[in-house]
């Protein structure tokens, strides 16, 4: 997508354009990624495809990725985890780079702060009276479920946008920092185990140290080939190491990403080069396994149901704060701001590593991110009406 | 005309848009909190619980009834025998006033007795125990008594005052399927005591004693010499104790017991005249034997004198090992005088067969012209008891085993032949005072003559 100046924007990995010459584009031609064919906006499709692809492909339905498969797709899924972190820290690196992020960046955390509340306080009282059978502390689990509401994805249009839109699409980008930073401290407090500050701190200092690796290596590779294995092999340390520490690896890919933005030299140009290529299939088989890992039950439909309107109306509330304070119109914060994006469901899914246990949980955030896509699309504007 | 203006809403879209969600929102989240998560549903059977509580409360319930039941059907056969004190007429001295009372030496104990006729009855007592009484009906002719004893098996067959019987049946212990219920029937000063207990599953266990193997009842509350019967009145057995725990022994066996004593006088024990020890670990240094039982004593004049010698270990008899020493002696005693049997000896080391014949240890039941006692010459003091047959005239006087005979009559420092002799020619219904000593402590015994034939012993 571009602003008005042509600039890139969003760092969410369905922003992106599916390249033309690879696989995705059978995908593309058979599912129209245009918003008029379907009537929703491009980003929904990849996101309801690829995790309705999961469930039907699940132990649920067909059982092609059954769950012994799914417990040997944990370590791919940090790997994914820790390449969204990066994705998120590259477009966080650039963006303080560039100057000029602070009111971005403040609009960006007023709107996830009152997203998050909204959500959060709306969840806790009800998980508190309800009693579910899920293994999480209900005030954990609300939190959780806060969090994960704030992720957004910004929606693609075709043809140049209007600042508004341009800077909605920032704060959809940029909302996903604060998600991993209160993302990690929620990830420590379900895994236990080390206290939460050295779990977070943990992941920071696996995210600083791949970084400086990343930064004395990449740029040092003889080919173009030897580079790939340094940055593969730097997303999977990042991963590995993560999950063999139950910290959070969006926090440890953003930390690293952080960190070859800021270092003088190409490292961070070399790496989102790179990963380009990994990117779709990594976040498409994150959405495959959230889909295979819904469980349809009872307790997660009062979840999710209630889930879906409140993070309607914390995005629309919050919106309309923040626009007020950033002086943009209300209703493009709003609409664009609805769809659910992708790190929030990674993030439940971060959380069901290191609790083993919280299948409710991802249910619960994959069917609401689901249910709210199709909302957001009925209540998103068709193109040429954003103002 | 220049058109009209468009009329503008109040409220944009978003802001409508806004209210009503949150509007919908708070009204959801009302009625939300309102709802509570429905229980799971349970997963056991919900029909099985009721049923299940209705067949534990029928269980104590027949259980209470079983009991009322056998009340009635089998106290009439049913009879308590008052044990006297083993000890009647021990020296007392300050020192035996001042200890704490023994609680068998106290007050005799109470033992049920089935009966299996008009005049005699079954009991579980212990070889030296003598009959008081009887509890309940009175017994004016003092007719109650040991009939004939089984030492080795220690049920007797018991003579008391004439009742109606009627047959009890009898159950096979071999076919019993524990776990089970019982009733155990047990003596007591106020009379039968009927009380189930409750048998958990055990493997039997053969014992050199009984024909048949025993059912263990190792955790079970009953006395030695309680009656045993199922919920529906028939006759298990009797509960005997078998290496300090208490056993079961089957009714077949005890009842097939009382058939050889009412025919005749038991076969006396068998005995080899040799005293024998348990294996200790120095023992089993010394010997370099482990298990088996080590002759302490053997008497000249046995089977065994001439053969056995002090220090030999018995390792096994008739092929089968002897785990102690109690064990070697029960079995010898099962073999009728006059069998061989083979033992494993193992002197210096080195094991070799040897073959003996049993001699008859000494007569029990009615001791009518029977051995007094095993007795050895003590030079210049008298005569030692070295082995006082159980229910014998010895045992019943309160004689035993290491007891020195210093007098009989106004002879000084006997000699066992004297004793017999003295013994034989006093006159039934008599009593023989001997001057016993025992522990270094001097005492007067009554031995009584042996008394008349008794006059009904069969069914």
């Amino acid at each position: 997508m571009r602003r008005a100046d042509s600039s890139e924007v969003g760092s969410d990995a369905l922003d992106a354009r599916v390249p033309r010459a690879t696989w995705a584009a059978a995908l593309r031609a058979v599912l129209p990624a245009r918003r008029a064919a379907l009537g929703v906006g491009a980003t929904a499709a990849p996101s309801l495809v690829f995790i309705g692809l999961g469930v039907v492909l699940g132990p649920g339905l067909l059982g092609v990725v059954s769950v012994e498969a799914l417990r040997h797709l944990d370590a791919v899924v940090s790997v994914a985890l820790a390449a969204l972190g990066i994705f998120v820290g590259l477009e966080f690196g650039a963006l303080t780079r560039a100057g000029g992020a602070r009111p971005l960046l403040a609009a960006a955390t007023t709107e996830a702060t009152i997203t998050i509340a909204v959500v959060a306080a709306a969840m806790f009282l009800l998980l508190s009276r309800w009693s579910l059978p899920v293994p999480i502390e209900p005030g954990l689990l609300a939190g959780i479920l806060g969090i994960s509401s704030c992720a957004s994805a910004a929606v693609r249009f075709d043809g140049p946008v209007t600042p508004d839109v341009a800077f909605a699409s920032r704060i959809a980008d940029l909302e996903d920092v604060p998600l991993i930073g209160l993302g990690a401290v929620v990830v420590a407090l379900a895994a236990g185990g080390l206290p939460v500050a050295a779990n977070v701190l943990a992941a920071a200092v696996v995210g600083g140290g791949v970084g400086l690796a990343g930064v004395l290596l990449f740029e040092r590779a003889e080919s173009a080939a030897e580079r790939g294995v340094f940055v593969t092999g730097a997303v999977l340390l990042l991963g590995g190491v993560a999950a063999f520490l139950n910290a959070s690896p969006l926090l440890s890919g953003a930390i690293a990403a952080v960190v070859w933005v800021r270092m003088r030299g190409a490292a961070d140009q070399l790496v989102r080069a790179d990963l380009r290529r990994l990117q779709h299939p990594l976040v498409a088989l994150l959405l495959i396994v959230a889909g295979a890992s819904v469980q349809f039950s009872l307790a997660v439909l009062w979840i999710a149901a209630p889930l879906v309107l409140f993070r309607l109306t914390g995005k629309l509330l919050a919106s309309a704060a923040t626009a007020t304070i950033a002086g943009v119109a209300p209703g493009v914060l709003g609409t664009v701001l609805a769809p659910p994006g992708v790190v929030g469901i990674a993030l439940a899914l971060n959380v069901q590593q290191v609790t083993g246990s919280a299948e409710v949980l991802v249910s619960s955030v994959t069917v609401a991110a689901v249910a709210s896509e199709v909302l957001a699309a009925a209540l998103l504007s068709r193109p040429g009406e954003v103002a | 005309m220049p058109e009209p203006a468009p009329r503008r809403g109040r409220l944009s879209r978003e802001t409508r848009l806004l209210i009503v969600t949150i509007g919908v929102s708070a009204l959801v989240l009302l009625l939300l909190a309102r709802l509570r998560f429905p229980e799971p549903p349970p997963i056991a059977n919900v029909a099985a619980p009721p049923l299940e509580r209705l067949a534990a409360r029928a269980t104590y319930d027949e259980l209470a009834r079983s009991v009322a039941r056998l009340e009635t059907t089998i106290e009439p056969s049913l009879i308590v025998l008052r044990l006297a004190p083993r000890v009647e007429s021990a020296p007392r001295l300050l020192t035996d006033l001042l200890a704490p009372p023994d609680g068998a030496g106290a007050a005799g104990r109470h033992v049920p007795a089935l009966r299996i006729s008009g005049t005699t009855a079954l009991a579980a007592i212990a070889p030296d125990a003598r009959i008081a009484g009887i509890v309940g009906p009175t017994d004016p002719g003092g007719t109650a008594g040991i009939i004939a004893m089984d030492a080795v098996q220690r049920v007797a067959l018991v003579r008391v005052p004439p009742a109606p019987s009627r047959t009890v049946p009898h159950a096979q212990l071999q076919e019993l399927a524990t776990p089970i219920y019982l009733i155990a029937v047990e003596g007591t000063h106020a009379g039968i005591t009927l009380r189930p207990v409750f048998v958990g599953r055990g493997d039997r266990f053969l014992d050199p004693r009984w024909s048949r193997p025993l059912l263990p009842l190792g955790g079970v509350a009953v006395t030695p010499g309680a009656l045993m019967f199922t919920l529906d009145g028939q006759f298990v057995g009797v509960v005997t104790l078998e290496s300090g725990t208490p056993a079961l022994a089957g009714a077949q066996d005890v009842l097939a017991t009382m058939e050889r004593l009412i025919a005749g006088p038991p076969a006396p024990p068998g005995h080899l005249g040799i005293s024998v020890q348990p294996i200790t670990p120095a023992l089993a240094a010394a010997t370099g034997v482990v298990s088996g039982a080590i002759v302490a004593d053997v008497q000249d004049d046995g089977p065994a004198g001439g053969v056995l010698q002090p220090g030999d270990v018995i390792t096994a008899v008739d092929g089968a090992a002897v785990e102690n020493p109690d064990r070697l002696l029960l079995e010898i005693a099962r073999r009728r005088p006059g069998a061989s049997v083979r033992l494993a000896v193992s002197r210096a080391g080195a094991i070799r067969p040897v073959e003996l014949t049993v001699a008859a240890a000494a007569t029990v039941g009615v001791p009518v012209g029977g051995e007094f006692a095993d007795m050895r010459v003590r030079r210049g003091l008298g005569t030692m008891l070295v082995g006082v047959p159980p229910g014998g005239r010895a045992a019943a006087a309160g004689l035993a085993e290491g007891d020195l005979i210093v007098g009989i009559g106004s002879i000084q420092a006997p000699t066992p032949a004297q004793v017999r002799r003295a013994l034989a020619e006093a006159a039934p219904g008599s009593h023989v005072l001997l001057i016993v000593v025992r522990d270094d402590r001097q005492r007067v015994v009554a031995v009584a003559a042996p008394p008349a034939a008794p006059a009904d012993a069969t069914r």
